[in-house]
């Protein structure tokens, strides 16, 4: 080890860094991360929440498939049972003396 | 978060497409626009599956049934009217009323064998299987009149 190497150790053994504190430094970096975020583009983000989105997506598609299912069945048995009644009201002479008493 | 929301709507237009295709595939479009125009003819022709042929001697059955469907009604109205005008007149014997009460049940009951008679001639009329089943769902609502039917029929177009 020469004179100029010993030098150089001794300095950096030496060397303390001491920064200033930063009160801003915080909000900086939390500053360009959302930035970061909203600058992103939304099939990134989607890629980056695919879990979340892949279930919300699944639950949506099943919820209103079945609901849009479960309402024509209950419109069709609605129609049915209602033309049943308009049906019977025909020939039901009950309904009719009831319809012609209430004029 | 305008990436969250852009997410949210694209989930709730999917959800919503979803709900659309299923009620169109199992939705009936025509018997709506029966229900909606009270096409009882068309719907039973429908239902039961009937040709030409069956509808015709249905609708014959029909014509002949309704003229005694008439007298049916002329002769509840008459004890109907009768029961109202005692009901409203004061100090008339209990045992009076509960005559005109028992009439005007009796006449509903001779109607309400007529109508179960002429829905057995015209299941009679359809394919047995269809018979069958015309008959098991309209003879219920022939007893259910008074509680839950035709009153109300044409009030919710």
């Amino acid at each position: 080890m020469n004179n100029e190497e010993h030098k150089v150790r001794q300095a950096l053994a030496e060397w303390r860094l001491e920064p200033e504190a930063d009160p801003g430094f915080r909000s900086r970096v939390w500053r360009r991360i959302d930035r970061a975020v909203d600058s992103e583009t939304w099939l990134v983000y989607v890629r980056r929440n695919a879990a979340s989105v892949a279930l919300a997506l699944g639950l949506a598609l099943v919820a209103g498939g079945w609901f849009g299912r479960v309402y024509a069945q209950q419109q069709v048995k609605r129609d049915r049972d209602r033309l049943a009644w308009d049906y019977l009201a025909s020939i039901d002479a009950r309904y009719q003396a009831d319809q012609l008493m209430k004029r | 978060m305008r990436n969250f929301l852009l997410s949210v709507v694209l989930i709730v237009a999917a959800g919503a497409a979803a709900w659309t295709y299923a009620y169109r595939r199992c939705c009936d479009p025509d018997l709506r626009a029966a229900a909606r125009a009270g096409d009882a003819e068309h719907w039973l022709r429908r239902e039961f599956h009937l040709n030409d042929a069956q509808m015709a001697a249905i609708e014959k059955l029909q014509a002949d049934y309704a003229k005694e469907c008439s007298v049916h009604c002329h002769r509840i109205m008459e004890a109907k009217e009768a029961l109202m005008a005692l009901e409203s007149e004061s100090n008339i014997p209990v045992a009076r009323l509960t005559t005109a009460r028992t009439e005007v049940a009796q006449r509903e009951a001779e109607c309400r064998d007529a109508i179960r008679g002429h829905l057995r001639k015209v299941a009679a009329l359809m394919p047995p299987a269809e018979g069958r089943r015309y008959l098991a769902m309209l003879l219920p609502k022939v007893d259910a009149f008074r509680h839950e039917g035709a009153p109300n029929l044409r009030l919710d177009p």
